[in-house]
């Protein structure tokens, strides 16, 4: 009767599948060690950044620190807050000798001025005299030329008399008008000129 | 001596059972362990980590923008410091005190150096401002907190309308900042003009 190997058999099909479970196992305890590991660097690396924010949060609050206790910190600030209400006040400043001219440019030449009272609500009344009521016509009838409107608006003629002097007459009115704002603002090539 | 071999074969075929299942069982342990690890520990680190790695480079932008403020602060005093006369320039257009004696003052030789004879001028100040003498201020004249507040006053004159324009025109012009309020001229004897100005100035103080 022939041999037979039974236990041979077994052995070297056992062996080929121990081998590879062997390894399998090895390769995933090495994974498993790697994993550790990784967790470990992790763990070391969330402590140095830790630490790093600590010491840059440290550092802003010595930085802040030394701006609070800079010395003309105070001063620099005042001096800003200076600066920028004065450019916020330089910005509406007027500049009332400009009205002037507009004005003139719209009077007649024989009109006499007794009076002249502005106000900030861009008001502008005069006491007016002139030879003759054509002339109060014409007076008036200046503002309703273009370029003239645009200066002056709204112009109301309070009442006026015939007034009688040693050698003639005149009449004399009191007349109220607008007159744009952009007169006195700030004319840069007026103002240079001046 | 008698061997039960069929006892021995059985025996040996069991334990090889056991031992190729129990490789299995440890590789899928392992597995486990593996995925429960990465899962519970692995990640929540990692995100942890990179929470802290956004707070931390937020935490160095704000660093690099103070200590660039505290550098730019440096540079803004040391140049202050250098410029005296840009200061005095300010202080004379927007005065750090409300002294109405020195404001009465300018008014005055400004109407002067026009030629125009002045009639009279009146400043009102703030009544409860303190004029000098105010110990807290002086001791620490920057570190209080200012507002911007006006001085109002009117000046009348008597002049010629070249005069009372020029006078204008150094109002307007003038390193103070005088704005003014209302115009009112009328005609005066001797050919002269009678013209009163309201104005106002600013200046901050506590």
């Amino acid at each position: 009767m022939a041999e037979i190997n039974l236990l041979k058999q077994s052995s070297g099909g056992s062996n080929l599948k121990k081998n590879s479970s062997k390894f399998l196992i090895r390769g995933l305890l090495t994974v498993l060690v790697l994993l550790v590991a990784y967790y470990g660097w992790l763990f070391i690396e969330s402590k140095s950044i830790d630490n790093k924010t600590v010491a840059a949060e440290a550092q802003i609050n010595t930085d802040n620190q030394s701006a609070l206790d800079a010395k003309g910190r105070d001063e620099l600030l005042t001096r800003q807050q200076q600066l920028q209400t004065l450019s916020g006040l330089i910005g509406p400043h007027t500049y009332w000798s400009q009205l002037f001219k507009p004005l003139a440019d719209a009077t007649l030449k024989n009109a006499n001025y007794s009076s002249l009272t502005v106000g900030k609500d861009n008001g502008l009344v005069l006491n007016v005299t002139v030879p003759t009521l054509e002339d109060l016509d014409k007076y008036m009838q200046i503002f309703n030329l273009p370029g003239f409107d645009q200066n002056f608006s709204d112009v109301r003629i309070g009442g006026f008399s015939k007034v009688q002097d040693k050698n003639s007459t005149s009449v004399k009115f009191e007349v109220q008008m607008q007159f744009d704002p952009k007169i006195i603002q700030y004319q840069p090539q007026s103002n240079n000129a001046g | 001596m008698p061997v039960n071999f069929t006892k021995n074969i059985s025996m040996s075929l069991q334990s090889q059972a056991k031992s190729a299942r129990n490789p299995l069982f440890e590789a899928g342990l392992l597995i486990i362990i593996c995925v429960l690890f990465v899962w519970f520990l692995l990640l929540p680190k990692q995100a942890e980590i990179d929470q802290k790695n956004g707070d931390l480079a937020k935490v160095q932008a704000q660093q690099s923008q103070t200590k660039g403020q505290l550098t730019q602060l440096q540079s803004l005093i040391k140049s202050l410091s250098s410029n005296s006369q840009n200061i005095t320039m300010l202080d004379q257009a927007l005065p750090l005190d409300g002294n109405t004696v020195r404001l009465q003052l300018l008014i005055q030789s400004l109407a002067q150096s026009v030629g125009a004879t002045v009639g009279n001028i009146n400043i009102s100040g703030n009544p409860d401002g303190v004029a000098a003498g105010d110990k807290a201020l002086l001791a620490n004249p920057f570190g209080v907190t200012r507002t911007v507040q006006t001085l109002d006053g009117s000046i009348y004159l008597i002049g010629s309308f070249n005069q009372l324009q020029a006078l204008l025109e150094k109002f307007e012009s003038s390193g103070r900042l005088i704005d003014v309020d209302s115009l009112a001229i009328t005609q005066g004897s001797a050919g002269n003009l009678n013209m009163t100005v309201t104005f106002k100035t600013y200046y901050l103080a506590p």
